[in-house]
């Protein structure tokens, strides 16, 4: 199996995580089942409660960093960038919440943008959450002789909206090896170049688009001239468990190329523009348990090589804080689980089941973190506090 | 050579056995247990073992380490099923050891030997995926139904062996000799106490986490241990990375023996050694690799928050 493939797989593991943890009351988020490969049933899908707790706070942890920077007054419209959505069903709950003043763009393998453009085509509950005009540009990548067991619609313009401006014929995004059609300029806010890459975007509405890119092909801020994406909205980048699988420079590469687009755009009415960053990734602690897990993943073939190179929390914040996210805090999940679950909500997951692993799920979340940072000036160095669109940030308790 | 001698020999190379051989071991064993007290009493030298769950290949490494059983005489500290991928072989050999050689080892009860915990974390799914229905787990649970609660090694200033830890309703030892221990573990009381508490640096009691069973402080302990006349509570339940860990000026210690538990947490595993004076001696042990000794054994999958 190729490492892109592996990569890929990793949603699964995930998806089942939130299925089970759904299943076992912890959320309402009747979409997830959707996502589910036509085989599996979702009443079927049972994880131990350390795992369904574990996923729970991971869940609640990055879904309330992203609330909270959507509902902080201030600039009407924002920007979330998703990397390696995956079968993310956040966007499917925001967009309707949050109505145009939304652009949410999903970043990931093409193979897995292609498929959850198709679920969305599929299901009219997805669909009808993406304010339209919705354009698909699904198309098989395959061999003639493999035909798709389903055909889902090339284009789709919803008929409830007029087409906007920026709306056009259906094209395939897929085959630029250069990408600089004029028909791409045209659909790109943004002047200047495209990203001189292979990309394609087999889902684009005003509010919503799925791109189908590596992220390894994002290493320079020309190359972030996807179809839709505004240099100068406020912006928040999110990466659940994604950015880590590529090798350190590479993602410190990714990380910067976005800090610079996004803070060197200067607009008269935005002269500063502000990118925040939320993460979720595991560290190693430098320890047995990281060791293990190291050993158990490269069984399967995974290898997360920001697990050694930044074994810490305070590895990890330094390192975006020398990236750009001037003012970075952090929690493990075992800090989060204990900080950010109040007493009415803690008892009520107490008694959603019984959680007889205690030591083993504080060893297992101890070793996750999560970071939440934004490039804004700190106005107190030695708090870190957040600023502006982020400012609401600086409610959560940080272990660092 | 007896079917005793035959199914152990066969158990230690990790092969189950047939559905009518549990069934009969499982009856012996109850006829055996039956007339164990609720509170056994155990000689020195005695070696004390914590949790195994399931984990069989590191059960064979601990009987190496701590020498073969009748040998050696052995008490474990319960949780013999669960979490890990042998639960069966596992809790059948110790039967199977317990039944041939009843006065050299000493099974008490943990919380997973129970109907309830181990349709959610393995065993239950296990005896369904090797015999096709749950008849091999039913025997067993009957069997669990029938260990003792506790044990007290040594006699009078000895040790008291137990899988959890204390309960606010019990203060003497006599209070344990009137449960009616032969059922399934009760959600709370005295039962469920001893099976699931821990202790903890409080004062008193607190509300465990765990959603059964309490939190107890080193005040509770020390008045137990003069009240009952005992040095040391010996008991399992929690990881421990070192493997054991001792508390309150040492008056109780908890013993953990899954190394490398659920093949992802990368701890050491211990067991304790109480001889003839009363002395503590703790071997340590790491975990057995996948593949050693010539047993099946199928590459452990753990998982992760990917």
């Amino acid at each position: 199996m190729s490492r892109n493939k592996i990569v890929q797989d990793t949603d699964s593991d995930a998806l089942l995580s939130k299925v089970s943890a759904e299943s076992a009351g912890y959320y309402h988020d009747p979409l997830l089942k959707l996502f589910l490969p036509s085989n599996v049933d979702h009443g079927d899908v049972h994880k131990l409660p350390l795992f369904n707790r574990g996923t729970y706070v991971r869940v609640m942890a990055v879904s309330r960093l992203i609330d909270r920077f959507l509902s902080t007054p201030g600039t009407e419209k924002k920007q979330i960038i998703s990397l390696g959505a995956g079968s993310d069903t956040r966007p499917f709950h925001l967009l309707p919440k949050h109505g145009p003043n939304l652009v949410y763009h999903e970043l990931d393998f093409a193979v897995s943008a292609r498929r959850k453009a198709e679920l969305v085509a599929e299901h009219a509950v997805l669909h009808s959450a993406v304010a339209g005009p919705v354009e698909y540009d699904i198309h098989a990548p395959e061999p003639p002789h493999r035909r798709r067991r389903r055909s889902p619609p090339r284009l789709f313009v919803s008929s409830r909206e007029p087409p906007s401006q920026s709306g056009s014929g259906p094209r395939h995004l897929h085959s630029s090896g250069g990408g600089n059609t004029p028909a791409e300029q045209r659909h790109s806010p943004s002047p200047g170049r495209h990203p001189p890459h292979g990309f394609e975007t087999p889902l684009k509405s005003p509010s919503y688009y799925i791109h189908g890119v590596d992220l390894r092909q994002l290493m320079t801020p020309a190359s972030l001239q996807l179809p839709g994406i505004d240099f100068s909205l406020p912006t928040l980048l999110v990466s659940e468990c994604c950015l880590c699988y590529l090798e350190p420079d590479a993602s410190d590469a990714v990380l910067a190329a976005f800090v610079k687009a996004f803070t060197t755009t200067a607009s008269a009415s935005s002269p500063l523009n502000q990118l925040g960053i939320v993460s979720y990734e595991p560290f190693s602690s430098d320890d047995q348990f990281g060791k293990v897990m190291i050993h158990n993943l490269a069984i399967r073939g995974i290898s997360i090589p920001t697990m050694m190179a930044f074994p810490t929390l305070q590895a990890q914040v330094s390192r975006l804080r020398g990236l750009g996210f001037k003012a970075t805090a952090a929690g493990d999940l075992k800090y989060v689980h204990d900080a950010w679950v109040e007493g009415d909500e803690m008892q009520r997951i107490d008694r959603l089941e019984m959680l007889d692993e205690r030591e083993e799920f504080d060893l297992l979340v101890a070793h996750y973190g999560i970071y939440w940072g934004s490039t804004t000036p700190e106005s107190d160095k030695a708090g870190y506090k957040f600023e502006g669109t982020f400012e609401a940030w600086n409610d959560f308790p940080r272990q660092i | 050579m007896s079917d005793l001698d035959r199914a152990i020999e066969q158990l230690r190379d990790c092969q189950t056995l047939p559905e009518q051989e549990v069934r009969e071991l499982c009856h012996r064993a109850q006829e055996l247990l039956v007339e164990e007290r609720n509170v056994q009493i155990v000689d020195t030298p005695v070696t004390i073992c914590g949790d195994i769950h399931g984990q069989f290949h590191d059960l064979i490494t601990l009987f190496e380490q701590g020498g073969e059983c009748p040998d050696t005489n052995y008490l474990f500290l319960g949780d013999f099923v669960d979490r890990g991928f042998y639960s069966l072989e596992s809790f059948l050999l110790l039967l199977c050891l317990k039944v041939r050689y009843p006065d050299r080892i000493t099974l008490i009860r943990g919380n997973h030997e129970s109907r309830q915990i181990t349709t959610v974390y393995g065993f239950y799914d296990e005896c369904i995926r090797k015999y096709g229905s749950a008849n091999v787990w039913r025997y067993c649970c009957d069997v669990f139904d029938y260990l003792a609660l506790g044990a007290i090694v040594g006699g009078p200033g000895g040790v008291f062996c137990v899988h959890g830890g204390l309960s606010p309703s019990v203060k003497h030892l006599d209070q344990i000799r009137l449960i009616d221990r032969k059922q399934e573990v009760p959600h709370e009381g005295a039962m469920c106490d001893l099976l699931w508490s821990d202790p903890d640096d409080i004062d008193g009691w607190g509300i465990s986490p765990r959603g059964a069973g309490y939190l107890f402080g080193g005040d509770k302990v020390h008045e137990f241990n003069h009240t009952n006349d005992i040095s040391l509570i010996a008991r399992a339940h929690q990881l421990v990375m070192e493997g054991y860990k001792e508390m309150f000026e040492g008056a109780i210690v908890t013993v953990w023996s899954a190394p490398n538990y659920c093949y992802r947490c990368g701890n050491v595993a211990a067991i304790l050694t109480i001889d003839e004076d009363l002395g503590r001696k703790y071997r340590i042990f790491e975990a057995a690799p996948q593949d050693a000794k010539g047993m099946p054994a199928k590459k452990p999958v753990a998982d992760y928050f990917l």
